[in-house]
């Protein structure tokens, strides 16, 4: 009895410290249409499964989303510090207020001081709700994407990966480049 | 006189009775007849005496045996010493006292167990739960709302003494909890367009989870328990499905999550 009291009084110091965490990671409730860019590569079969992508890092000349705070201000740029070598992810802000939201693409294809730009625009329509996220950060939306079009000039096409952008969603769409693909050998 | 003497005297009685009725001077057939079938009658007579007689002492040689077996049993393997069937009543210490530390949440338990079985008791809680948050910038929340749990508790250990009401048990409850809740001055700020976006939602809730109990109670004095318990919970409808819903559903915890730690630290009155 008195080995099983003394137990009692123990643990009643220790559960006695259980206290809600407040804190909140901003990472993790972030909602952000994430873009992956890929050039084709020559098909490989893996096992079973012919393996056709392969991730690059591009540089943009900029990147920014039309009815910002700031007009046309950067969200990427190769004038900024961060980008060095380029980029192979894009995580781009979504407002809450509006339904549908403009992105641009600019990328400088000309190896001279002039820069020559070309321009691709992802436009798309989402729906929101509100999601708890936790108690620290408390609430945020989640988007569901309804529509989206993409104007192909410097990247040749875009596919669709997941509708729902959420934290814990890694890829909305993907930006395919086939102007790197070199010349592949046939199949077998 | 023993029954053995006894028995002895009448054999010898019997064996005289043959010698006298062969070497007497009884000379008629008819009365020859006579002196035999009484023979007879009385060896029937002690042949029925000698059976009952054996009957009797297998009876009680079998009852000796019985009791022999069933006392090396009790040694062996003792059995749980006579008990009360009883309800014990108890208030959750641990909560009000956490408020000191947590002043978010107010929550209220009391717990019922009655002891049906030696080692099997019925068991629940009722309680009550109040959550008030608020974070600056972010929200407000608060809720209100009440649980029942119900199921059972088994005893780990045989109680082998009279009088010791210790319990270490183990036991599995069914728990429902029903909230009301309202999350105001939700505060949604996107920096690169610039909106804050302002909202309120409110509704309510019912959550079901399975809870797996592991504790003590102790008796300080008679009557008087001390207990304390863990408990796993298990959630078993999910409610982050639904556009909206709540921080915390009572009795459980946080709703977002499929697992939930909760204990107790009671004081129980056995009635």
């Amino acid at each position: 009895m008195q080995r099983l009291l003394v137990l009692f009084l123990g643990l009643f110091g220790l559960f006695s410290s259980c206290k809600p965490d407040f804190f909140c990671d901003p990472t993790t409730s972030l909602s952000s249409i994430q873009i992956a860019l890929y050039t084709y590569k020559c098909p490989k079969t893996l096992g079973t499964t012919v393996e056709t992508d392969s991730a690059y890092s591009q540089r943009f000349y900029k990147v920014y989303a039309l009815n910002a705070l700031v007009k046309d201000s950067a969200l990427y740029s190769e004038t900024l510090p961060t980008d060095t070598i380029g980029f192979r992810n894009l995580v781009l802000p979504i407002s809450n207020l509006a339904d549908s939201v403009v992105y641009v693409f600019q990328i400088n294809t000309s190896t001279g001081l002039t820069p020559i730009l070309v321009n691709d625009t992802l436009k798309v329509n989402y729906s929101k709700i509100l999601h708890y996220i936790s108690a620290g950060c408390g609430y945020n939306y989640y988007y569901t994407i309804n529509k989206a079009s993409f104007t192909n000039h410097y990247f040749n096409f875009f596919s669709q990966v997941s509708a729902s952008v959420s934290p814990t969603i890694p890829i909305n769409f993907k930006f395919y480049n086939t102007a790197l693909l070199k010349k592949c050998p046939a199949v077998k | 006189m023993s029954r053995r003497k006894m028995r002895l005297i009448r054999l010898f009685l019997f064996l005289l009775s043959i010698w006298a009725l062969l070497f007497s001077g009884i000379e008629t057939a008819d009365a020859q007849k006579k002196v035999l079938k009484s023979l007879i009658d009385s060896t029937k007579g002690l042949a029925k005496q000698y059976k009952l007689e054996a009957k009797r002492s297998l009876d009680s040689f079998q009852r000796v045996q019985k009791f022999k077996r069933d006392s090396i049993k009790r040694v062996n393997n003792p059995d749980t010493v006579p008990f009360k069937k009883n309800f014990r009543f108890g208030i959750d210490l641990g909560k009000p006292i956490n408020r000191f530390f947590n002043q978010t949440q107010t929550d209220f338990e009391i717990s019922v167990d009655y002891h049906a079985k030696e080692r099997f008791f019925y068991a629940g809680e009722l309680g009550f739960e109040s959550v008030n948050y608020k974070v600056p910038l972010y929200y407000n929340y608060t809720s209100t709302g009440e649980y029942i749990k119900a199921g059972f508790d088994y005893g780990i250990f045989k109680v082998t003494k009279r009088n010791d009401n210790n319990l270490v048990y183990t036991g599995v409850r069914l728990g429902i909890g029903n909230v009301s809740y309202k999350a105001d001055s939700i505060k949604i700020t996107e920096g690169y367009f610039g909106n804050t976006q302002s909202a309120t939602i409110q509704g309510t809730s019912r959550g079901f989870w399975l809870e797996f109990v592991f504790g003590t109670k102790v008796e300080i004095s008679p009557k008087l328990f001390l207990g304390w318990s863990i408990r796993l919970d298990s959630r078993l409808n999910n409610l982050t499905n639904q556009q909206n819903y709540p921080v915390r559903i009572p009795g459980y915890g946080d709703s977002s999550s499929g697992q939930s730690f909760n204990y107790t630290y009671s004081i129980f009155y056995s009635f």
